[in-house]
Order: C-alpha cells, then sequence, then structure tokens
C-alpha cells in the first residue's frame, strides 16, 4: 500500500477513535499500531507494542514530571495561596477592581509553586471568586478571571508542559523552566492592567456594588506564612536550577520534600490530619503521573509509526518548500494549535504538533528553540479557556454561584484578546524568552 | 464484581503511592549526599527509573476508575442517547483490544527479562524484571477496570437510560 495512504488512513483511524470517546493515549497506540501493522506487518507492530511501554516510561529526566505534580498537590493542602491572596488584596485595598488584580497575583504566585493550570484555578477559584462577587464583580467575569489567569500555571516555573517539551526536543529542562519566568510575569501584568480597564470602564463590574475602600482588603490579616513558604519554594526550583547547584530533576524532588514539610506544618498548626493528607496527595499524584504517561506511552507508539513512515522529514520538506516567509510560517504553525486546542488536551498536542513542528521550526528555519516552547505553552494556554472544552472554565464555571458556563465562555472572551496580545509582544520580541535562560550556569 | 476490581485498582494505586513517596526520598538523599559527600548513592538513578515504569503502569486502572483518561466527549454529547452509548461500547472494545495486546507482549517481554536476569547496568546491578513485570499488571489492571464501563454503557444501549454524565475531563496542565 502506498504510504501516503496509510498515512491518511492512520490518520482517520486516530480522528475516529478520538470521536467515539477512546480516551486519548489509547486513541494514539491503537492507531499507532494499526499503522505499523499495515506498513510493517503485524510482527514488527508486536514488538514495538512489547518494547515501547518500558523505553518511554523509565527514564532518569522524566521523574520530574510526578514530583512536579506531588509538588503542586502538597502545595495545595499547604494553605500558601491563602495567605498570599489576603496579603496582595490588602495591599490592593482602595484600587477599584483591585481584589481581581490580587487573584491574578495570587494565581502567578501559586503558578510558581504548581505546575498545573487547573490545579492552580482550582486552588485559587475556591478563596477568590466569592470575594471578587463581594466586591462588585458579575460572577461570570469572576470566574472567567481565575481561569485565565490559572493559565499561568502551565507557564510559571514548575511546569509541566515545559518539562514534557523538554523531554521531546532534548532542549535543556533547566533552561525551558526559567525561560517562562518573564512571559509568566509579563502576563500577569498584561492581565492585571486588563482588569483594572476594565474594572474603570463598567465592564463585568458594578462600581456601586463595590465595597467601600476602607473595608476592603480587611479580616483575618496578619498571616504572612504563606508567602514565606512560596518564596522558599521558588528559591528552591528556579535559583536552584539557575544557579546550577542542582539540576531540575533534584530541584523537583527537594521542591516536592519542601512543600511536604510545608504541608506537614500547616497541617499541625490547623490541627487537620496529617496521615491522610499525605496518602490523598500521593495517590492523587500517581493517578495523575499516570494518566500524563499513559498519553506519552500511546503517543511514543503513534510517533513510533509516524516517524516509521518519514512524516516528519516529509512535512517538513513540504512546509519549508512553501513560499512564504519564515516568520509568516511559524505564525501561521503556532496558531493552527488553536482550532487542535479547542478539542485535544494540552499533553496530547504536545506530543503529537511538538515532533512535526520543531524541526521546521528549530532545526529547518533556525529560530530558538526557548522562543518556540514558550509560544507553543501560550497557545495550550489558550486552549485551556477557548470553548467548547475549555477545562479551566469547566472547573471554575462550577465553583462561583450564578455563572452559567455560556456566561463565562462569554466573559472569558476579553482574556482571550488580552492572551493573543501577550503572545503577540513575545512574538515580536524573543529577547523577552532567551534573555534570562543566556544567563544559566 | 465491580468490589473486587475496584480493590485491585486501588492496591496498586496504593503500590504506585509508595513508589512516588520512594522515589521522592530517595532522589532527594542521592542530592544531599552528592552536596556533602560530593558521591553519589550507588544504585538511585537506576532504581528511580524502575519505580517510574512502577507509578505510570500501577496507577493506570485507578486513573481509570476516577475517570482520569483525557477523551474526547464534544462529539458523543450531541448524539442520540443509545447511539451514543453505542459508540462508547465500541471504543471501549477497541481499547480493551489494544490494551491487551500490549499487556500480551510486555508479559512476555517481562518474562524473558526474568529468565534473563536482565539488569540495568550502572554504579549498581539493578535487575530490570520487577519494573517490567509492573506493566503487563498493570494493564491487565486497566482491562478489569474498563469491564464495569462496558457493562454500563450495555445497560444503557440496552434500556436507553443512562447514568449522570461526567464532569469534564481533567487534564495534568
Amino acid at each position: 500500500m502506498d504510504i501516503s495512504l496509510i498515512v491518511l488512513l492512520v490518520f482517520v483511524a486516530l480522528i475516529v477513535l478520538l470521536l467515539i470517546e477512546v480516551p486519548v493515549a489509547f486513541s494514539l497506540a491503537a492507531s499507532g499500531a494499526f499503522g505499523l501493522i499495515l506498513l510493517r506487518g503485524t510482527s514488527v507492530a508486536g514488538a514495538t507494542l512489547g518494547s515501547v511501554p518500558f523505553q518511554s516510561s523509565s527514564s532518569f529526566t522524566l521523574i520530574v514530571v510526578p514530583m512536579f505534580i506531588l509538588m503542586g498537590i502538597f502545595a495545595m493542602h499547604g494553605n500558601i495561596a491563602d495567605d498570599l491572596f489576603r496579603l496582595t488584596n490588602r495591599l490592593m485595598r482602595g484600587v477599584r477592581g483591585g481584589v481581581a488584580v490580587a487573584t491574578v497575583v495570587t494565581c502567578a504566585g501559586f503558578a510558581a509553586v504548581c505546575g498545573s493550570s487547573v490545579a492552580t484555578a482550582a486552588t485559587v477559584g475556591r478563596l477568590t471568586i466569592g470575594e471578587m462577587i463581594r466586591y462588585g464583580f458579575n460572577p461570570a467575569f469572576a470566574a472567567a478571571i481565575v481561569a485565565s489567569a490559572g493559565t499561568l500555571g502551565v507557564l510559571i516555573p514548575p511546569s509541566i508542559a515545559l518539562v514534557l517539551f523538554g523531554v521531546i526536543t532534548n532542549e535543556s529542562i533547566g533552561r525551558l523552566l526559567i525561560a517562562g519566568i518573564v512571559p509568566g510575569i509579563l502576563s500577569a501584568v498584561v492581565m492585571g492592567v486588563g482588569i483594572l480597564v476594565c474594572a474603570r470602564l463598567g465592564i463585568g463590574f458594578d462600581r456601586k456594588a463595590s465595597v467601600p475602600a476602607e473595608e476592603a482588603g480587611t479580616g483575618h490579616g496578619g498571616r504572612h506564612g504563606g508567602v514565606f513558604k512560596l518564596l522558599l519554594l521558588f528559591v528552591i526550583i528556579v535559583g536552584g536550577i539557575y544557579s546550577g547547584l542542582i539540576t531540575a530533576t533534584e530541584a523537583a524532588a527537594i521542591g516536592a520534600f519542601a512543600a511536604f514539610l510545608i504541608m506537614l506544618v500547616s497541617a499541625i498548626w490547623n490541627g487537620t490530619g496529617v496521615v491522610s493528607r499525605l496518602f490523598a496527595s500521593l495517590r492523587d499524584s500517581a493517578s495523575i503521573t499516570s494518566m500524563v504517561f499513559a498519553i506519552i506511552v500511546g503517543a511514543s507508539i503513534f510517533s513510533y509509526f509516524i516517524v516509521s513512515a518519514g512524516v516528519p522529514n516529509a512535512f517538513a520538506g513540504w512546509i519549508l518548500g512553501i513560499d512564504l516567509p519564515p516568520r509568516l510560517l511559524v505564525l501561521l504553525l503556532l496558531l493552527s494549535l488553536i482550532p487542535l486546542g479547542m478539542f485535544l488536551d494540552g499533553v496530547s498536542i504536545l506530543l503529537i504538533t511538538v515532533p512535526l513542528y520543531y524541526p521546521v521550526v528549530v532545526t529547518g528555519l533556525g529560530y530558538d528553540g526557548l522562543w518556540y516552547a514558550v509560544l507553543t505553552v501560550k497557545m495550550i494556554e489558550l486552549g485551556l479557556i477557548t470553548p467548547p472544552v475549555g477545562v479551566n472554565v469547566f472547573i471554575v464555571a462550577n465553583m462561583a454561584k450564578g455563572a452559567e458556563l455560556e456566561k463565562v465562555f462569554r466573559s472569558i472572551t476579553t482574556f482571550i484578546v488580552l492572551d493573543l496580545i501577550i503572545f503577540a509582544i513575545l512574538f515580536a520580541f524573543p529577547v523577552l524568552v532567551t534573555w534570562l535562560p543566556a544567563s544559566v550556569r | 464484581m465491580r468490589k473486587p476490581i475496584e480493590m485491585i485498582s486501588a492496591a496498586f494505586a496504593i503500590l504506585a503511592s509508595a513508589c512516588v513517596m520512594s522515589m521522592m526520598v530517595l532522589t532527594c538523599l542521592d542530592s544531599a549526599m552528592r552536596w556533602f559527600t560530593g558521591r553519589s548513592v550507588a544504585g538511585v538513578q537506576e532504581i528511580v527509573e524502575q519505580l517510574m515504569v512502577a507509578i505510570v503502569f500501577l496507577g493506570m486502572a485507578y486513573a481509570l476508575r476516577r475517570g482520569e483518561h483525557v477523551s474526547v466527549k464534544v462529539f458523543t454529547s450531541v448524539l442520540p442517547f443509545r447511539v451514543a452509548a453505542v459508540l462508547r461500547l465500541v471504543g471501549i472494545a477497541i481499547m480493551i483490544g489494544i490494551v491487551a495486546w500490549i499487556t500480551w507482549r510486555t508479559g512476555q517481554t517481562a518474562w524473558r527479562s526474568f529468565l534473563t536476569g536482565e539488569v540495568r547496568f550502572g554504579l549498581l546491578q539493578v535487575p530490570v524484571w520487577p519494573a517490567r513485570l509492573a506493566i503487563p499488571l498493570g494493564l491487565a489492571a486497566l482491562i478489569l477496570q474498563a469491564l464495569p464501563s462496558a457493562a454500563d454503557q450495555f445497560r444503557q444501549v440496552r434500556t436507553g437510560e443512562g447514568a449522570p454524565a461526567l464532569p469534564a475531563g481533567n487534564q495534568a496542565f
């Protein structure tokens, strides 16, 4: 059979399997195996299935993923977000819409100890949505703020997405993580400014309903331990990697251990059960790790077929043959991630597209790998908040009373525009991404 | 039947949790040793790699039980109820098929590894077969855990009555 026909059949099979609700991991494995049968026969396909699951999971580099997941889960139990929100909310008192800016700062701060957007949105949303509504924000808009600011979790280190990018492309994971810092802070700043402008214009914000400035940010004051905990974890991860004292792998494990101690102290302080929290955290992280790696294993089987069929080379040859300015080509490739993000999850998008796009953008056209990684992650962030399956939106819509899903999706358009502005800035000025990692030892 | 299946998933999840904890402790220990003595603890890297495999595959059934494996629900959610149930049933059958094939092949590999005494060479020779064995065991539990969902879908096809829809899928990011 002709190779291009086989490739076409495999992609059709993949899409059909995805549509009938076969989990992404097993859709990739099944369609990859199907392709290998057509291309090389049953025995080669069987041998691949016998060896790839072990090869694709037994790697020392990959332990960064479960350790970052574990650290994020411990941090969720460690009261870090509560204290940070209390502090920033007090600092922002008197500013119209300040509580929303405090929410964005809390998201950015929590993102610095947690590598997942969904976890960031869930943790911060529980604390802040009610407060924002009390201060005059419309419930759907308040939910949209958290859904959108929660996506910072995937950009600011620790970031599971950037780690996976490093695993796929062999870019240095340490540098990738450091590369996320400036774009992450820039994103938070643009979002904060955008919200203040909205509050001034009365978009999603009722001025009359707002709590008087004197009342704002009061109550439960005085406890800033969470901010120190956060700084401690951030110094371990970012300081450790940046100074070259420890590797990303070690930083992840030490960070997880520090987060464990923080959770321990916090549980003893509050008189809550330590053992049950520890067990739940370990079980959650094992389960999420399994889910992520199921996709990695499935994608490895799929990409074994893709590489055997010579697709990456053919794709690169085809794209590079198009007579368009290189920058426009890169832009188009990145924009193609938006429709994918509407239906697929971030891990799958990374594992499917990066092996195809990276050789074009970085190897072929010579663009910086870190810059491309950050832009890819930015696009994945967008996929977390775009309809029909913006997972972050689903998570927060359940938390805000009076915010139906459709209304939150409508409110989120403001933040999609802000995200596109941030994307444009990073696209136009690669130096924003590359200067900090360039000084990593 | 559901009870024993869920117990197997939970037991494997506990094993996977123990592996996560050991991974954290061992890596920190190794790091601390290198910091203070300038030398790694022999074998840690090799052991941690094997733990990684165990976590991934032993946790898989539990992740399915919690509905954590990401899937695309956009299409099936707009279809008539019974049609969607039929398609899901076909999907589960295909999933069981591919997982069964992988289970069989990785089982053979694990058996060979055990017979030949395969080791991972490093500072310490760490046997590889336990990690290799975790793969077919975890996948077999995954197949078992898929059976109750298949039964649910089958009931929905027959009666036309459904269980409440699960919340939106989970994501690692």
